[in-house]
């Protein structure tokens, strides 16, 4: 009789236990160099707090939103879900608010300025923020030795864009230079221009699209300058040819793209030493950040859950475990964390010294979901302008006409 | 046999009407057969589920601003459509669409037709070399863009470097407006041409070789046995390649995304990846749908013409 009490009770105990776990929707990117990282921290995760389960699935990055949109219009979003700084402020009406679980400046000022701007929406905090990245420049060693030219250490003596370009015209002289930057055929790469003649994508209010048309101006004459004097290759812009296999082959002088190039170039070798060095300037300094975040939805299924892993992995300890775990490639997001970078550190100091020069207001410019809207149809009036197959006024008006069907949307 | 006579002349339910309701018998109990509805039910389920309420829910969503993300729908009527007429990317698209269509479709024709009269005869080497012409059709279009891209790449590709070699000038095969259609026709081609060169090596099974002995006894060289012979009676063949390869150019959408991207600046964007752009780059679906409700009537119209031919041939 005893023995059948104890029995009873051992399985009620687990019928409970079992009643109360909980399986939680993860959507993560694809991505060959976090994938398995993230899912072994969640497995952690699952470790640490009984229960607690997840269910991740991958998707590819051409069809993200199209999987998040049908998921959302189904009225069933993820638990969680990772997002890039382009879409995070896209779902930021969904998104699970976590100021409701925590103090939100506390939780705000563990993050740099940069990072804040894509995690703010009014007065909610709609993310956290796994990983940061920054678009950098990546020079041959031996090429430029060739040439003899010494590549400035000192972020007091960085080249103005003039200077920029008269250095890779004189590389591109030696014969065995025959690109001069590759230089990666995005909105979010000519932002940098953008930026660094301190002008802006969007206005503060919202409502106009390149407000300060002289930094637009000199951006956008700047870089057909450099198409024209075929010092950007065209199999680049505007042939979409990735910058990191173009400098791979060894005859490219500089690539023009980010610290997520430096994991393949590192680890899978380079037949030349090559170097990083700071981005050029006109008005300011300026480099974009970016990155990747997880986010939650309020009308998820297991918000509160899901909260708690947020959370979680918005603990210093947390983000510096995955950060290193990545091999030290990605920078941290989050204000002194010391992270150890490892065989990148000093590939990283001059982007991280980019980073640290770079006004807040360019993560709120590129955090505008209107900007994420409009990133096709800006490529295209890139392209056509920068290989002279527009004029200045003729892009810069279409840009108007295609930045007001967008911003002057109204909201529903 | 009066009887008999008397039978054959009394009205049957189950021949009158093929619902088997024979309205033209006075006084009788109507009888309705449910079995050939029944059998029917599945497939027009799925018809009405997958095709029909999806175009009419389209056309629908076309009358709105929808925010997809909101789950929101907002009425302005025919504002998709009047906007439409004034997108000059809307225009292009349709445009890249009739200039891929015209020269991707004659170009498989020729090519697969070709191909198959040179491997007919079945020869080690020769079903070797339809394996190989088979194979791009089974590579994935991520392969396929990928490999075009670095043969077509400017600076450090094959083709233009092969070109730098011989002293010839380098072609900006997609970095250029016209190169860059040409490139798009030739990997979809040369992706597609082994489907229909089956197809073909079909279709010429079928003709009996007592013809071609009998015009080789007339006198008949190759081109014309070719042109009197084969070519005839290829017509139904060619005519099903014409209509399957129309319908591919269409749906075209893959290869093109990952191999120009619809660039440079919008020269090989086609009507397919105009409209995933503006339901799923701007997050505008009702203007996406409405593009799609404009091309109807001229997919309707090259569906009539399909069975025109087809009923013509004899076909069907």
């Amino acid at each position: 009789m005893h023995r059948l009490v104890v029995c009873v009770a051992a399985g009620l105990l687990i019928a409970v236990s079992v009643s109360e776990a909980k399986t939680l929707s993860v959507l993560l990117l694809a991505n060959a160099s976090t994938q398995t990282q993230i899912q072994q921290l969640l497995k952690e995760y699952s470790a640490e707090n009984s229960g607690i389960d997840f269910n991740v699935s991958i998707v590819p990055y051409s069809s993200f939103t199209a999987k998040v949109n049908t998921l959302v219009a189904g009225g069933e979003p993820p638990d969680i879900l990772e997002v890039t700084t382009a879409y995070i402020q896209t779902y930021a009406d969904l998104a699970l608010d976590l100021t409701q679980y925590t103090d939100r400046s506390e939780l705000l000022n563990r993050y740099l300025p940069s990072y804040q701007a894509f995690i703010k929406s009014g007065n909610k905090v709609i993310g956290i923020p796994i990983e940061a990245t920054i678009n950098g420049l990546f020079y041959n060693k031996n090429l430029f030795a060739q040439a003899g030219i010494t590549v400035s250490a000192d972020p007091a003596h960085i080249w103005t864009w003039m200077q920029f370009k008269e250095t890779l015209e004189r590389v591109m002289k030696l014969r065995s230079c025959r690109i001069g930057v590759a230089y990666d055929c995005s909105v979010q790469r000519w932002s940098n221009l953008l930026y660094q003649a301190n002008g802006r994508w969007i206005s503060t209010d919202g409502r106009q699209i390149l407000p300060d048309r002289q930094a637009a101006t000199q951006a956008l004459t700047f870089f057909r300058g450099l198409i024209e004097a075929k010092l950007v290759p065209t199999s680049s812009w505007p042939g979409k040819t990735d910058g990191g296999p173009l400098f791979k082959t060894g005859v490219t002088a500089m690539m023009w793209a980010g610290n997520w190039e430096l994991k393949t170039l590192v680890e899978g070798g380079t037949l030349f030493p090559f170097g990083t060095t700071f981005f050029p300037k006109d008005a300011i300094r300026a480099a974009c950040p970016g990155g990747e975040f997880v986010m939650g939805f309020a009308k998820s299924q297991n918000h509160d859950d899901a909260a708690k892993v947020l959370l979680w992995w918005a603990k210093p300890e947390t983000t510096k475990r995955y950060l290193e775990s990545l091999g030290g490639s990605l920078l941290s997001p989050m204000q002194n964390l010391p992270v150890n970078y490892g065989k990148y550190t000093e590939y990283l100091k001059p982007m991280l010294d980019d980073l640290s020069a770079t006004p807040d207001w360019v993560a709120e410019d590129l955090a505008r979901p209107q900007l994420n809207l409009l990133q096709n149809d800006l490529l295209d009036q890139l392209i056509l302008y920068s290989t002279g197959r527009a004029g200045l006024d003729a892009t810069l008006s279409r840009i108007d006409q295609l930045g007001s069907q967008v911003l002057n949307r109204p909201k529903q | 046999m009066a009887s008999i006579d008397s039978r054959a002349t009394e009205p049957d339910t189950r021949k009158g009407h093929p619902s088997g309701i024979d309205g033209n018998a006075p006084g009788r109990r109507f009888e309705f057969k449910w079995a050939p509805y029944l059998f029917l039910l599945p497939t027009v389920g799925f018809l009405c589920v997958f095709s029909i309420l999806p175009m009419f829910s389209g056309f629908w969503m076309s009358l709105h601003r929808v925010d997809v993300i909101r789950g929101t729908f907002n009425f302005i009527g025919l504002a998709n459509y009047t906007r439409l007429f004034h997108d000059s990317q809307f225009g292009l698209s349709i445009f890249n669409t009739a200039w891929y269509t015209l020269t991707v479709v004659p170009l498989i024709v020729v090519a697969s037709i070709a191909i198959a009269v040179c491997l007919r005869e079945s020869r080690p080497a020769r079903l070797l070399a339809r394996v190989g012409f088979y194979i791009p059709f089974v590579l994935s279009p991520v392969v396929v863009a990928t490999s075009w891209k670095w043969l077509l790449n400017e600076d450090l590709g094959v083709i233009d470097g092969f070109m730098k070699w011989a002293g010839l000038s380098t072609i900006p095969w997609l970095s250029a407006d016209f190169p860059a259609r040409v490139s798009v026709v030739l990997a979809s081609v040369w992706n597609l041409v082994g489907f229909y060169m089956l197809m073909v090596l079909a279709g010429l099974s079928q003709i009996s070789h007592d013809l071609y002995e009998a015009a080789r006894i007339e006198g008949a060289n190759r081109w014309r046995q070719f042109w009197h012979i084969t070519l005839p009676l290829l017509r139904p063949t060619i005519l099903l390649i014409v209509i399957l390869a129309t319908i591919h150019a269409t749906q075209a959408f893959e290869t093109i995304l990952l191999l120009t991207d619809g660039g440079p600046g919008g020269a090989t964007r086609l009507v397919v990846q105009n409209m995933y752009q503006a339901a799923f780059g701007r997050l505008e679906p009702g203007y996406g749908v409405a593009q799609a409700v404009v091309l109807m009537p001229v997919i309707l119209c090259v569906a009539w013409l399909q069975m025109r031919l087809f009923k013509e041939e004899g076909i069907f």
